[in-house]
């Protein structure tokens, strides 16, 4: 068995461009060296496209990281506008790169479309809404470690000491990896299909498991717990409202009780023409349509548990357009939906607004073919670090002292295959092998202080959070696509049969349309039915001496929805031939407009 | 002196602190002389509030919790002596008011509970051992700007019950546009009625009363000549969208704006767009958040005589577990005698559905003993006990016999014409704003006196800790056995049944230290007669965690095995009841 210089793994890990390092004195491979410095990078395109481009503050992280916004859309006024937002969860650092890129080719050439759109209505770009957690992953916040929350301080193991025993950078490499420690009391085993990946035994068999898995670190406090309360903190992406879980850590003390959170809340409800929110991450609502069971409801008592079924046309128009695009139909990667306490969830049931969300790419779950797959086992790009793994060895990479419980041979017939529960997944591997072999870290001895010979390696932080950066440049043109189409699907509101007939003595019969002649709903119907937003109000505008004598002065409108939904209107008014009468539609929503007509 | 005169001086100087108060409660002047026979706008609130921490440096001092939506600082009286110990090692008790802003009296309760632990702190044991040896967060005013809007401008008594901040109410784009008016200018906010011809009202002047109206059913009205409408609150359309009154100040409700069980607008009426959403309820919670050591909280409102806690809501019901009911109805019972007309009740249960409710944050997000107070009752207008039928009338016959015997009729105005720019004119008349939610001047020292010594009662029952001597037992092969049991003397738990389920807090710590001690096993759960019956913990003997903390009115036994000699310390940490150290030797 050998080591690896510490050199020789950065030079690995470089190569391959996907994870991060914590040596500052290597030149870091561009797509990381852009989410390194997100707000300088939104600063950089805000500054190279005046005009078209400009900052905008959201808020700052716990830890005080700047979070900014990007808008695209005309320099002036308030249209109606997209929000996108990326990087909610800290380990998900190829979502925000694909904001960044997104960012560069609407301002590019690439999009010659996107020049009309941006005339009538924005973009938001949140490409790193959780920098702390960013950071953690970065390694600009000790050894890059994977933290989904914002690091708050916290007493996770509830002893009256808080963060006291995070993961140690045990082998000095800048990164928090996996410890694999043979133990018969531990709930893994070592995987069939390759010795350097790891399944949980199969107990309802009598299969004994053979190791534990811990993340790198040591038993700082002598608890006999090792890095059980680290800095994880609390995700921003369960500290929204709407499934809320309380006395969860990981969704805060009280809603929104976090920054990051705080900020994005306050960003969205001061934006009131955001119609409709897309976030990246690991949610989609657009590959599988969420549940839309909910009727609008009579009387509110309770949160709902599903969408309101009338708001799932809206959804199903934007799926349609994804479909449409280049390259839609094959993106078929699903994801959660709109999780209790999550940023997308309360979105949708609490500001009203069409809750977008794509993932852009999940690790492999699948095992390849077996041919494909056939003595692939140590790739050339992993170097000397997977030597100690021989394929044909099972276990050897480990100083086993126990054999493995291979089991019988009648587990043949129905072989486990790559156990996705596992932060070492056998299918994750063969996937490393072929597109990032540095992705993997070869099980490597170490003499642990309190746990004796175990070995250190497994998947570098980020592996099964990180959209890869080829997935990521594939995926921007059909991002790209779908923000544009779904602004084009904005709600529009126009009036439209605007009549005015005079009848006797002066008095004049006034008629006129609202419309929204956009292909989404001016409302959703959560929306509409929950109050969240105030509806459209039409209001009279009568020449001076004209007099009103039927029909409210102002009406609050129902709901209208996409594709042609229309509400009448109708006034009786006394004024004279050649007096102009004005209507104006305005609405917290959407961008007020107005029409005149002269009395005939 | 013989032996006799020395036990009857003993018997003499003992019997001088209790003698004292007893021969002064009816004619001691008091030191700081308040008037408890009315109410206090928030400027004459904060004055009470400065007065009493001039009065009592080192035991009593004024904080502020931060400012209002309208600037206005929120006064906190902290009664903790300084010379009895750190203030973050006593039990607290939280007690505000006046959340809503017209029900004022709560405001008044809070000074009366500084006052009298300040007023009869050195003369009663009770209160100075309270004032001694815990803490007290009295927040007179919750909602400064509902208070001030309620004193200084034309009101009801419901009305102003919101903060300030400007809500669009009717969803015109539009702010507080349109409130009710007082059309004569009287200073009164009064009900409306319009005359239509007879038979086409729905009330009519009660023959017997003329200050009285009568609702007629459908198929009287014109065998009666039913003559009136009831038209809302004084008012006009300001706005002129054909509707009086629909967007008055603010309209929300700082009750229902905290994280537990909150819900949106469309669910829960007055949340806020998010838990917390208020500059007053954040600066609540902040301060809460930061001092763990609040173990009990009350919150004073108007009215109907309750003492009410959570849930509010039926699905919350499992975070009121069974050893946390005990606590909280044992206190509600000795309330109950404390404070006729009160019944104990359950917010969901025997009001209404409450969701977000300040209370249900303190007790089911904090671990904290919490009760609201709905003080008044209308039966105490002629202290009548029972449900029966009054032989004093019903709703405002009984409060205008009231009004006449005994006020003299100072709080009916008298229905009387003015011009409305709408109906022509209309009959302005009613009560008063300062009748109905709050007592009449001669029986607000009563109430406040009641609610605060309701509070002392609750305050007493926070964990109170002893422990036993510590017991040493020889073990095997020359390590001993050190035995320690705790008691908690008091009904509230060190650690709340929910905070223990929930995960809120931090378990009490337990430490064993010694020069020359080596802790060899510890655990909890020890049994009295068998020494080796415990639960050993598998590290840190020397540093127990009590998750479940010392139970009110019950005890935990701790047992290690130890090697060694010379002194030791055991010590309990808690974040509700403070520390509590016993030493000994091996």
């Amino acid at each position: 068995m050998q080591f690896p210089s510490v050199a020789s793994a950065l030079a690995v890990l470089l190569a391959s461009g996907l994870f991060p390092v914590s040596a500052q004195d290597v030149a870091q491979p561009a797509p990381l060296r852009m989410v390194e410095d997100v707000p300088g990078r939104l600063r950089a395109l805000a500054a190279e496209h005046p005009g078209r481009a400009r900052l905008e503050q959201v808020g700052r992280s716990l830890a005080g990281r700047e979070i900014l916004a990007l808008r695209l859309g005309p320099a002036e006024g308030e249209p109606p506008a997209l929000l996108v937002v990326g990087g909610l969860d800290g380990r998900r650092l190829g979502d925000s790169q694909a904001l960044l890129l997104l960012a560069e080719r609407l301002l590019s050439e690439a999009e010659p479309a996107a020049a009309a759109t941006f005339a009538e209505a924005s973009l938001t770009l949140v490409p790193l809404a959780n920098p702390d957690g960013a950071a953690a992953l970065l390694g600009q916040d000790g050894p890059g470690r994977e933290q989904a929350g914002n690091g708050r301080p916290e007493d996770a193991d509830r002893d009256g000491r808080v963060d006291e025993d995070g993961p140690d950078d045990l082998d000095g490499d800048g990164l928090i990896t996996w410890l694999r420690v043979p133990d018969p009391e531990g709930e893994w085993v070592v995987d069939d299909h390759d010795p350097r990946a790891l399944r949980k035994a199969r107990r309802e068999r009598g299969e004994r498991g053979t190791h534990r898995l811990l993340p790198e670190g040591r038993d700082d406090d002598r608890d006999g717990s090792d890095s059980e309360d680290g800095r994880d903190g609390v995700q921003p992406d369960r500290n929204f409202m709407h499934g809320w879980k309380e006395h969860d850590p990981a969704g805060g003390q009280a809603p929104l009780s976090e920054p990051e959170s705080l900020a994005l809340c306050d960003f969205v409800l001061a934006r009131p023409r955001i119609f409709a929110v897309l976030v990246i991450g690991a949610q989609d609502t657009l590959v599988e349509l969420p549940k839309a069971e909910a009727k609008v409801p009579d009387n509110w008592e309770a949160p709902l548990p599903s969408l309101i079924d009338d708001d799932l046309a809206a959804l199903k128009e934007v799926q349609r357009r994804l479909r449409a695009l280049p390259g839609g139909k094959d993106h078929k990667v699903k994801g959660e939906g709109l999780t209790g306490g999550s940023f997308l969830a309360w979105t949708y049931h609490q500001a009203g607004r069409l809750p977008l969300a794509l993932r852009l790419w999940e690790p492999p779950a699948e095992l390849p073919k077996p041919e494909a797959d056939a003595e692939q086992g140590a790739p050339a790009g992993e170097g000397e670090g997977a030597a100690p793994s021989a394929p044909t060895a099972p276990g050897a990479g480990a100083p086993a002292e126990k054999p493995r419980d291979k089991g019988d041979d009648a587990d043949k017939d129905d072989e486990p295959g790559s156990d996705a529960s596992s932060p070492v997944p056998a299918a994750v591997l063969a996937w490393l092998d072929k597109e990032h072999p540095a992705g993997f870290r070869a099980w490597t001895a170490f003499t642990h202080p309190e746990l004796g010979e175990v070995e250190i390696g497994g998947l570098l932080p980020g592996t099964l959070h990180v959209t890869p950066p080829e997935v990521v440049a594939a995926k921007v043109p059909l991002l790209s696509g779908l923000v544009l189409a779904v602004l084009d699907a904005r709600p529009q509101l126009r009036f439209e049969d605007v009549r005015a007939e005079r009848g006797a003595d002066g008095l004049y019969t006034l008629q006129a349309a609202l419309v929204d002649v956009g292909a989404l709903p001016a409302l959703t119907a959560l929306a509409a039915s929950a109050q969240t937003t105030r509806p459209v109000v039409v209001r009279l505008g009568l020449p001076e001496g004209g007099a009103r004598l039927a029909g409210p002065l102002a009406m609050r409108t129902g709901r209208l929805t996409g594709g042609g939904g229309r509400q009448e209107f109708r006034w009786v008014v006394a004024a004279g031939p050649g007096d102009v009468v004005r209507l104006t539609a305005d609405a917290d929503a959407l961008p007020p407009v107005t029409t005149e007509v002269s009395l005939p | 002196m013989s032996s006799r005169a020395r036990s009857l001086l003993v018997a003499l100087l003992l019997a001088v602190p209790l003698a004292a108060p007893a021969a002064t409660q009816a004619t001691r002047t008091p030191r700081v002389a308040i008037a408890w026979d009315r109410f206090y706008d928030y400027d004459g609130i904060v004055e009470l509030c400065r007065r009493l921490a001039d009065s009592a440096p080192g035991l009593c001092r004024l904080e502020w919790l931060g400012e209002s939506f309208e600037g206005r600082p929120m006064p906190l009286l902290v009664i903790a002596n300084a010379a009895t110990g750190d203030e973050a090692g006593k039990s607290a008790m939280w007690v505000d008011g006046n959340v809503h802003g017209n029900e004022v009296q709560g405001a008044e309760a809070c000074v009366y509970l500084a006052w009298l632990l300040l007023e009869r702190h050195g003369e009663l044991p009770e209160i100075t051992g309270l004032a001694d040896g815990r803490v007290f967060y009295i927040c007179p005013m919750v909602n400064p700007d509902g208070r001030q809007a309620w004193f200084a401008e034309a009101n009801t008594s419901s009305s102003s019950r919101s903060g300030r901040a400007p809500l669009d109410d009717d969803r015109d784009g539009l702010f507080d546009e349109d409130p009710p008016n007082d059309l004569d200018g009287d200073g009164e906010l009064l009900s409306m009625r319009v005359r239509v011809p007879p038979g086409e009202g729905s009330w009519r002047v009660s023959p017997e009363d003329p200050r009285r109206m009568e609702s007629v059913p459908r198929d009287k009205r014109r065998e009666l000549g039913a003559d009136l409408q009831l038209v809302g609150l004084e008012g006009v359309d300001d706005d002129g969208d054909g509707e009086i009154n629909e967007d008055g100040p603010g309209a929300y409700d700082l009750n229902r704006n905290w994280p537990s069980g909150w819900q949106p607008e469309w669910i829960q009426y007055g949340a806020g767009s998010h838990p917390l959403s208020h500059p007053e309820s954040a600066n609540i919670a902040r301060f809460l958040l930061a001092h763990g050591n609040v173990a009990a909280a009350q919150s004073f409102h108007n009215n109907g005589g309750m003492i009410l806690r959570g849930p509010g809501t039926k699905s919350r019901e499992d975070l009121y577990p069974r050893e946390d009911r005990e606590a909280y109805d044992a206190i509600a019972k000795e309330g109950e005698a404390i404070l006729p007309f009160y019944k104990s009740m359950v917010i969901w249960k025997d009001l209404y559905e409450v969701h977000g409710g300040f209370v249900n944050w303190c007790a089911e997000g904090l671990g904290i003993i919490s009760f609201t107070n709905e003080m008044w009752n209308g039966d105490q207008y002629f202290a009548e006990r029972g449900d029966g039928e009054s032989e004093f009338g019903e709703g405002n016959e009984k409060r205008l016999l009231f009004d006449d015997r005994l006020l003299f009729g100072e709080t009916f105005v008298d229905w009387h014409a003015v011009p409305h720019v709408t109906y022509g004119t209309v009959e302005v008349g009613g009560f008063r704003k300062m009748t109905g939610r709050v007592p009449p001047p001669f029986m607000i020292e009563e109430m406040l006196h009641r609610n605060a010594a309701f509070c002392v009662f609750h305050a007493s029952q926070m964990p109170l800790l002893r422990a036993d001597a510590p017991e040493l037992a020889e073990a095997e092969g020359g390590a001993r056995y050190l035995t320690l049991e705790i008691h908690n003397e008091r009904w509230i738990p060190t650690r709340t049944a929910v905070a223990v389920a929930q995960h809120i807090g931090t378990p009490d710590i337990v430490t064993l230290e010694g020069d020359d001690v080596q802790v060899l096993a510890g655990g909890a759960g020890a049994d009295r007669y068998d020494l080796a019956d415990f639960e050993p913990v598998e590290h840190e003997p020397a540093r127990l965690l009590l998750e479940r903390g010392v139970p009110g009115h019950g005890s935990v036994r701790l047992r290690w095995i130890v090697r060694g000699s010379g002194p030791f310390s055991v010590t309990l940490r808690t974040e509700k009841a403070g520390s509590l150290v016993v030493g000994g030797s091996l």
